[in-house]
């Protein structure tokens, strides 16, 4: 059934732009990304709930900004800025080279973004038993997935 | 990392409370928010400017328009997305994600009958409704099927795939020995928990194994009615480590349960 893009953005992109504005503190490019997490929407409609779509929504919102903000490495401009510049240029297991790599990241293509767990917890205030309602995993998963991407963190830091 | 709050203005997160005025939390936790927003007067200035906020999107960036606009997004990268497929600095993944998608098929081919036959009996997880949990290891060239109880290390790449038969909905999760619980289907978590039917489905996602120690567990959860993820995730949580490798979930007599089980080797 295709998605009623429309009805949807009417019930929801209001939230969706003000995501985009909070991460990417450019008009221009929230409206863009807003636009961009309702075309991933369209590619992944069949897993949409429409009894609750808010949080797809937030977390897909996310990732595109995060993929934005990695996109124009932007120099951060006050500490949230930072926040979520570091996580999102922090490298993923991909970015670490090799095939066998790859393939694992190609594999887990469709778990929840580390990067995004780290945003909802760090950013959002959200405590790790409601990252972990929503987005799925165990409170001791949420735990582990912070707990590698701050040592990616670190690393990054250590090499720039 | 601090299980607290990070600091922020207000005492109860934007997206929950997004959620909560479309009615979508869950109703303890709705009437959690509840409580705070009428104990807190940011909050209730904070759900106005919500409201506000709104319509004064809804009037800059009209509906309509919002939507055309997505939908020549959308032909936009559809267009782009194709030849990137057939350019060699992606033949990798093209050619690993055709492995991953066409080998489970090759080992169960065609339509599977009804009922599995003797001879895959030991290698499948079926639960009481006659559905099938299927794991196998993406190994070089090929897929090897796991039975229970085989062997497995970290870095293995596992697969999974389940038959639904009789089984209208489902949850498949995994618990590894050190307590963690990965949910696979619905993915996400909102997404809803039903089975697809006509065959072996496989599970456009894939499962490599950390260092967790002395076993990886997969989890069948089936009914004919939608299934609470969150009572799921929830149960297998409430497992101690040491149950979890085998105990059944405290979850009501009508939700069947099946299972297989890696043992971990170093």
């Amino acid at each position: 059934m295709a998605l009623d893009v429309e009805g949807l953005y009417r019930s929801h992109g209001p939230m969706v732009l003000r995501r985009c504005r909070q991460l990417l503190r450019d008009e221009e490019q929230a409206v863009e990304a807003m636009q961009d997490t309702f075309v991933q929407l369209i590619r992944a409609s069949e897993r949409l709930d429409a009894r609750a779509p808010t949080s797809l929504l937030y977390r897909t919102a996310t990732n595109v900004c995060l993929n934005r903000l990695r996109s124009r490495r932007r120099r951060p401009e006050d500490p949230d800025d930072d926040l979520v510049t570091r996580i999102a240029t922090a490298p993923d297991e991909a970015a670490l080279g090799g095939a066998r790599l790859m393939l694992a990241q190609i594999f887990a293509r469709e778990q929840p973004s580390t990067k995004t767990i780290a945003v909802l917890h760090l950013l959002d205030g959200l405590t790790l038993e409601e990252v972990a309602a929503e987005v799925g995993l165990s409170v001791s998963g949420v735990r582990k997935r912070l707990r590698t991407l701050r040592q990616h963190v670190v690393e990054l830091e250590g090499v720039s | 990392m601090s299980n607290a709050r990070a600091p922020q203005a207000l005492s109860v997160p934007v997206l929950l409370l997004e959620r909560h005025r479309r009615g979508e939390l869950d109703p303890a936790t709705d009437a959690r928010v509840r409580a705070a927003v009428e104990a807190d007067p940011l909050l209730r200035a904070e759900l106005d400017a919500l409201s506000a906020d709104d319509d004064a999107v809804l009037r800059r960036h009209p509906p309509h328009e919002v939507a055309r606009a997505v939908a020549a997004r959308s032909a936009q990268a559809e267009a782009q997305a194709r030849p990137a497929w057939i350019g060699g600095g992606v033949a990798l993944l093209a050619a690993a994600m055709a492995a991953f998608v066409v080998l489970p098929r090759v080992l169960v081919p065609g339509s599977p009958p009804a009922e599995p036959s003797a001879q895959v009996e030991d290698t499948v997880a079926k639960g009481a409704t006659g559905a099938h949990l299927i794991v196998f290891r993406k190994a070089a060239d090929e897929a090897e099927r796991l039975s229970d109880g085989a062997e497995a290390a970290e870095g293995d790449v596992l697969g999974l795939a389940y038959q639904s038969a009789k089984a209208a909905y489902g949850v498949i999760f995994s618990i590894d020995g050190r307590g963690t619980v990965t949910l696979h289907h619905p993915s996400p978590p909102e997404a809803s928990s039903a089975l697809a039917t006509g065959g072996v489905v496989n599970l456009d996602q894939g499962y490599q194994l950390d260092d967790a120690p002395d076993f990886e567990r997969f989890v069948l959860v089936t009914a004919g009615h939608p299934i609470d993820v969150q009572q799921v995730i929830s149960a297998a949580e409430s497992l101690s480590p040491a149950a979890a490798a085998t105990a059944r979930l405290p979850l009501p007599a009508d939700l069947q349960q099946a299972s297989l089980t890696l043992k971990k080797v170093r």
